[in-house]
């Protein structure tokens, strides 16, 4: 997935909030409503013959086996999504479907600056945002959305930042 | 002369409805009196009875439902397929999931619990799925 150094420490492991989650997963209570409805008025207009409740135990059975992998298609595609903060550099990983990944990586030292923005009722309640990183290397911005509890990761990013730039560097003396 | 006036002068008369007397019309007087009397009789009913409700519509909210219709023959075969195609996916999705939770996932334990229940939850509900469409099957 991606390699860490041998003195490289992972600080903070950060997925997108649950919120998301439970936003893109909202349209699977249709498969969870929709068959008991369908069938009712199927019952209704006479036109399913034989076992009813075997016919609908089993088609609802398989709507919610439908279901139920599409919700872990979603859960896979919303937890392989993470921000992996170490004490040297950030990691982010956004998962596209199945097969497309992007892994992007910021060295503490190139940041520059980090912007929070949390915007609307919800966000602010349950305290979520989108994190940017201002950077000095050629991709200029770092872009995190999302993300719980954005003002923790920021404090803690500016430690780790402070720490690395405080720290003695090594030097090595030429024989 | 005066008598056969006389006579057709009490005809006409009994022809013609008096007030407050019920009379039953004689043989000769039969035909012209219950044809005349019939029209007015059953235009009066007609216009004092209630109207009979009839349902007029057929509830069939869902016609497309029909499955012994021309357009879907509904036969065992077909829900078979049906069911091994799903069962087919699910293998298929299975594996795809099982080898990301592995090779991309961070925390062993969490991705042992999600494994766990996926394919717990699934197996069940493919097997209740199949278990219903044999009683159903057999049902027919």
């Amino acid at each position: 997935m991606f390699d860490l150094s041998s003195d490289e420490k992972i600080v903070l492991k950060v997925h997108r909030h649950k919120l998301v989650l439970v936003f893109k997963s909202f349209f699977l209570i249709l498969f969870v409503l929709l068959p008991p409805v369908l069938f009712w008025f199927g019952g209704q207009a006479g036109v399913i013959k034989g076992n009813q409740p075997a016919l609908f135990l089993s088609v609802y059975s398989a709507v919610l086996l439908i279901g139920w992998m599409i919700f872990f298609i979603i859960w896979t595609d919303y937890y392989l999504d993470v921000l992996i903060v170490t004490d040297k550099r950030i990691i982010d990983i956004e998962q596209r479907g199945f097969f497309k990944r992007e892994v992007s990586t910021v060295r503490l030292e190139s940041i520059e600056d980090i912007t929070i923005n949390v915007s609307g009722v919800v966000a602010t309640f349950l305290d979520y945002g989108t994190l940017k990183l201002q950077t000095a290397a050629e991709n200029r911005e770092f872009i995190i959305y999302d993300v719980p509890h954005p003002n923790q990761i920021k404090s803690t990013i500016y430690e780790l930042q402070n720490k690395q730039i405080q720290a003695p560097k090594s030097v090595k003396l030429a024989p | 002369m005066l008598g056969r006036e006389r006579r057709s002068d009490v005809a006409m008369r009994r022809l013609q409805p008096r007030a407050g007397v019920a009379k039953m019309p004689s043989d000769g007087e039969a035909l012209f009196v219950t044809e005349s009397r019939r029209s007015r009789l059953v235009g009066k009913l007609s216009m004092l009875q209630l109207p009979i409700y009839q349902l007029q519509t057929n509830f069939n909210p869902l016609p497309g439902l029909n499955w012994g219709s021309q357009f879907f023959n509904f036969s065992q075969e077909l829900a078979w397929l049906a069911v091994g195609l799903l069962a087919i996916v699910f293998v298929f999705l299975s594996f795809i999931l099982f080898y990301h939770w592995k090779k991309f996932g961070f925390e062993k334990m969490v991705m042992a619990k999600a494994a766990l229940l996926y394919s717990s939850v699934s197996a069940a509900l493919l097997l209740i799925t199949m278990i219903s469409l044999l009683i159903y099957l057999y049902s027919l």
